[in-house]
């Protein structure tokens, strides 16, 4: 009884219970994880016996993974697809949240049209710029009437046109998820730095470059991070349009890892080329989050400066 | 009209228009499947001494299930007790990988499972497939095929499924393009010999290569070229050089002159196809030989009734049918391959509970009347003939044209299978990697050959020689008795 008021006077409840989630997720994790470290140190096919019986091989998957062509080539095209979307989607979801930061006339109507494909199946996606995509489908027949002659790009047909298309994609699906962040951004920013640039004589484009960009630079690391990692995982969309093709062009990290598990049911090399990757990955978030922690504490510096 | 009235109609329509397929299909279900046979009366009696009142869960390629293959369960279910119940639709690309799920989970909860012909090796050696003899024999089950489909099914002398569509690439061309004055005589001025189908490889390449490569207008060529389609068409050249994957210790043959010879076979037809094709499924062909842009094209059976049908094709009815060309080899033989692009199996599950009804319900499918009720059906066209007596069937016969039906008997008898080992996904996989490489000038021809044999190598080394030598033997067996088609 006294222990127990003692838990509540401290608002151990409360403690407590906001970590629950937290110890269930790790009792579920833990032992998946472990499992998958156990699946790296051996060599289980999934048709050939029950994963007790496979041959350990200690961390010759991991050599094998990491001195492979075809993985460290998939790992190239996972980084190229991911930086050349995140880099378009950012410049446009951060233009279009520009032009809707102030109320006008319609503005939730251009709101609604604008978050559609973020809202649209990524399969559904995938089979309806198939159709859209063909030599003479509906895509080069509206370019055809801009110039002349008639226009006939095959966008997923040939190899660098594929990958290009497929970033393009990318970008029309996650431009919105971008501008909301962004949007959200820009309309809880502070009014009073914006407006003192403004009554110092500040040009527009001093007060974006000196003003809002540095405000916004924690919200925009945040949007950089979470596209990248969305883009690097990138899969229902490459399986519905290419499933890797031409050739190997598109065969992006998680093409293979699903033909790696699923097709040639090699899940010990699936769980070592995962880990691999979850490494770089978590590299990756490892120094994105020092980078917005460190814009966070720049800007508390700044503002307790103003403040001061 | 008033608004209300309005809305009151339309969900009235919403309502028929969503219930009233369901309902009427359930009406004719017990109307239209045909009565037991004594082939079908075998298997009831059978089924009757199971006395089990069951319905069946069944994972199928989409589309399949429907329309006949659940009449006829409806009627086996009016005898037995057994039937279907779930029915769980999914994609041709899935269901290897959902037979793989479920041998892994053993939920038992999946009586019965489509999946593709190749796939049977590895999962006999996963555990999953059930051997059907017993059964068969129980109920003195009649199976029989033309070609090889019942060896396809097979591995080690045992049975592992039942075949419900005679999956076969036929060769079929434009007759109107043929007969056209202005074509010939400009094709016997250039090759000095009249234009007709072609019946030797090298015909058939140089007629595609004449009509050449305008989407406007007319392709020469028609086949599939995008990844994971494209292997398919590279096989049809391999074993028409008289190749076969692997020779009697599992050693892998494709590092060598003669496999060269096939691959840029395969590969002329690059310069003469228009780009999109290097992407194209299924669902982009149809419409190019139905809209009449397409002059040949090997494909599937199953085209046929879509081709043929003027309500989905411009050229109904424009089309001649025949044989696959024969490859003429060095020594003058003329040998002649096509292939299966995974004639679909009923595959019974060997830790469901029920894998005896399951057994008998599959054979009910197959049996030789309702076998080619299906196939003769129109609800889903991927039902293709495989049984001797589907070919003289006048509902078949009427479906698939005449010409075409009798097209795809010939190709059966030289139709073979893609690699059909333990490890069968991982071989065609790189495989297709390799020669779809090749196809796009990535890769040198003989290079992707020398890749397709390091590959192989390593998953022989991971499956293991012994298992692959008894896969080998069934494979072999699975392959054509004859080098020419003939009219039986």
């Amino acid at each position: 009884m006294a222990a127990t008021s003692r838990i509540r006077k401290k608002g151990g409840f409360f403690r407590w219970g906001a970590l629950t989630p937290l110890v269930l997720a790790m009792a579920f994790l833990i032992p998946v994880l472990c499992l998958q470290i156990y699946l790296t140190l051996h060599q289980w096919t999934a048709y050939l016996g029950p994963w007790w019986t496979a041959n350990f091989v200690g961390l010759d998957l991991f050599l094998e993974v990491v001195t492979e062509e075809r993985f460290l080539a998939a790992l190239a095209r996972s980084f190229v697809f991911a930086g050349l979307s995140t880099l378009l989607s950012v410049l446009l979801g951060f233009g279009l949240a520009f032009l809707l930061q102030k109320p006008f006339r319609g503005r939730s109507l251009y709101y609604m049209l604008f978050i559609i494909p973020m809202l649209t199946v990524p399969v559904v996606i995938g089979f309806t710029f198939q159709m859209l995509l063909y030599q003479q489908g509906p895509i080069n027949q509206i370019l055809s009437f801009f110039v002349p002659g008639e226009i006939r790009i095959s966008w997923l047909g040939e190899p660098i046109p594929a990958f290009a298309t497929m970033v393009l994609i990318e970008v029309w699906n996650w431009t919105p998820f971008v501008m909301i962040i962004m949007l959200a951004g820009l309309v809880s920013m502070p009014k009073d730095p914006v407006e003192a640039a403004r009554v110092l004589g500040a040009s527009r484009w001093q007060i974006f470059a000196h003003v809002t960009l540095p405000l916004l630079k924690p919200v925009l690391v945040l949007a950089i991070i979470l596209r990248f990692l969305e883009a690097l995982a990138e899969f229902p969309k490459f399986w519905a349009i290419t499933q890797g093709g031409p050739g190997t062009f598109t065969e992006t990290i998680p093409v293979y890892l699903y033909l790696t598990a699923w097709d040639y049911l090699n899940v010990s090399k699936a769980a070592a080329m995962s880990y691999v990757v979850l490494l770089l990955v978590g590299t990756i978030i490892y120094f994105a989050i020092r980078t917005l922690l460190r814009q966070k504490r720049s800007l508390d510096v700044m503002f307790a400066k103003a403040g001061g | 009209m008033k608004r209300r009235t309005f809305l009151k109609g339309s969900l009235a329509a919403g309502a028929m228009a969503a219930t009233g397929p369901y309902v009427f299909r359930k009406d004719r279900a017990y109307a239209m499947a045909p009565a037991p046979g004594p082939d079908e009366k075998r298997i009831i009696d059978s089924a009757k001494k199971l006395n089990q009142k069951v319905d069946l869960s069944f994972v199928a390629w989409g589309g399949h299930s429907k329309g006949e293959m659940e009449q006829v369960a409806a009627e086996f279910k009016k005898h037995t007790g057994i039937g279907l119940g779930n029915i769980i639709d999914i994609s041709f690309a899935q269901l290897s990988q959902r037979a793989m799920a479920e041998a892994l989970a053993r939920s038992g909860k999946i009586d019965i499972l489509h999946v593709h012909s190749d796939t049977v090796p590895t999962l006999a050696t996963a555990g999953l497939a059930a051997p059907l003899d017993e059964y068969m024999k129980a109920a003195d089950f009649d199976y029989s095929s033309v070609g090889t489909f019942v060896e396809m099914s097979q591995l080690d002398g045992k049975t592992y499924g039942l075949v419900t569509d005679g999956n076969c690439h036929t060769y079929f061309v434009r007759k109107d393009v043929i007969e056209n004055p202005d074509n010939q005589k400009r094709y016997a001025d250039k090759f000095g010999v009249p234009l007709k189908m072609a019946t030797t490889w090298q015909e058939y390449l140089r007629q595609g290569q004449f009509f050449g490569s305008d989407p406007n207008t007319l392709t020469g060529f028609a086949n599939l070229r995008a990844r994971r389609w494209g292997y398919w068409w590279f096989f049809i050249n391999y074993y028409n050089h008289g190749l076969f994957p692997f020779s009697d210790d599992v050693e892998p043959n494709f590092d060598n002159d003669t496999a060269e010879a096939a691959l840029a076979a395969y590969l002329t037809e690059r310069k003469y196809v228009i780009k999109d094709l290097d992407n194209w499924g299924t669902a982009q062909m149809w419409p190019h030989l139905g809209g009449g842009k397409g002059y040949q094209s090997i494909y599937w059976g199953g085209v046929i009734p879509i081709l043929e049908n003027p309500s989905k094709s411009k050229v109904a009815g424009k089309w001649l049918h025949g044989p696959v060309p024969a490859n003429v080899l060095p020594d003058g033989r003329k040998l002649a391959r096509t292939i299966a692009a995974g004639p679909p199996l009923l595959v019974v599950n060997k830790h469901a509970k029920n894998q005896a009804a399951a057994a008998h319900l599959s054979m009910y499918w197959a049996s030789r009347k309702n076998s080619t009720y299906i196939v003769g059906g129109s609800t889903s066209t991927v039902h293709d003939p495989w049984r001797k007596e589907h070919f003289t069937d006048p509902k078949v016969r009427k479906f698939y044209t005449p010409g075409g039906t009798d097209a795809i008997a010939l190709n059966m008898q030289v139709n073979s299978p893609a690699v059909r080992v333990t490890g069968a996904l991982e071989f065609n996989d790189s495989l297709d990697r390799h020669v779809s490489d090749a196809w796009l000038g990535v890769t040198k021809p003989r290079e992707a050959l020398k890749k397709i044999d390091a590959d192989w190598r390593k998953i022989v080394k991971r499956v293991g020689k012994k298992r692959l030598m008894k896969d080998v033997a069934s494979y072999k067996n699975a392959m054509p008795k004859v080098d020419m088609q003939k009219m039986s």
